[in-house]
């Protein structure tokens, strides 16, 4: 048999086995420990992938576009007024809404890792994790919207927004032009995650 | 192909919270830690930026798999350390 006909090698950048067998080893080490316990990780894990996601955002956004007080409390204290539809953080974050406006355009980052406001928008999507849009929302935040097919106006003042692990941010974005008398459970489905990351507008 | 895709920043709607049931349960290993005290949130982050930043060092961060591998390792680190 000659050597070419032997099938090529796989080569992965990351050999999955690796990754999961070093998963498992801290898992049953933590168990040991009694410091986790299988079915709460099996049930935190059906909770962010199916019950948390950008829906409750969608719902605080939407209800702040059609009540007033409600947008009020939003602005001044976001994690009170978030919590009062039920949406609370696991690790007493505190959350701040940024208002769109005409003149504002808001857009959020994580430069140095991924904090995102979990309660309202669930897990974040690979790309805002990724380094290029860590780098670039803070350096070329016009050509990143661009990118998102976002074109602003160049009197547009555009903020960006580094969350910690202490603040996250949800941007409010500007109510969609002939939504006049959509009920609310209407416009909630309006909202996009992109809207409330701020690289979206409706 | 989605016309709003461009280098850089790959866009994908509706796509799964988790890629794989190894990146479910290395975050969950994290969150539930800790809830049960082992470090505080602000610890967690400051670990995960760290080992982030060094990964930045050799390549970006592009996908899932990057990202909860630097995640795995930083919860390694960070949990050999609180023992």
């Amino acid at each position: 048999m000659h050597l070419s006909n032997l099938p090529p090698e796989h080569h992965h950048h990351a050999p999955l086995s690796d990754i999961e067998s070093r998963v498992k080893k801290l898992e049953a080490l933590l168990i040991e420990k009694k410091l986790v316990d299988p079915a709460s990780l099996d049930k935190l894990v059906d909770t962010y992938e199916h019950k948390v996601g950008p829906k409750n955002g969608a719902k605080v956004v939407a209800r702040a576009w059609t009540d007033p007080a409600f947008k009020q409390a939003l602005l001044e204290d976001a994690t009170t007024a978030i919590a009062s539809l039920g949406f609370a953080g696991r690790q007493g974050e505190h959350m701040v809404c940024v208002e769109n406006t005409p003149a504002v355009h808001n857009m959020v980052v994580c430069t140095l890792c991924s904090c995102y406001p979990w309660p309202v928008l669930g897990l974040p999507p690979a790309w805002y994790k990724a380094s290029s849009y860590r780098a670039r929302a803070v350096s070329q935040p016009r050509d990143v919207l661009q990118e998102f097919g976002v074109g602003l106006a160049d009197d547009v003042e555009i903020r960006v927004w580094d969350s910690t692990a202490e603040i996250r941010y949800l941007v409010l974005p500007m109510r969609p032009e002939g939504s006049d008398g959509l009920s609310e459970e209407l416009l909630a489905q309006r909202v996009t995650r992109d809207s409330m990351i701020g690289v979206d507008v409706l | 192909m989605d016309s709003r895709r461009l280098p850089g920043i790959p866009l994908q709607d509706d796509e799964p919270v988790f890629a794989s049931p190894w990146q479910a349960r290395t975050f969950a290993l994290a969150v539930q830690c800790h809830e049960q005290g082992v470090f505080s949130w602000t610890e967690w982050a400051d670990e995960l930026s760290r080992h982030i930043a060094e990964f930045e060092k050799q390549a970006p961060v592009v996908d899932s798999d990057d990202y909860y591998t630097v995640w795995q390792g930083a919860l390694e680190a960070l949990v050999e350390r609180k023992r």
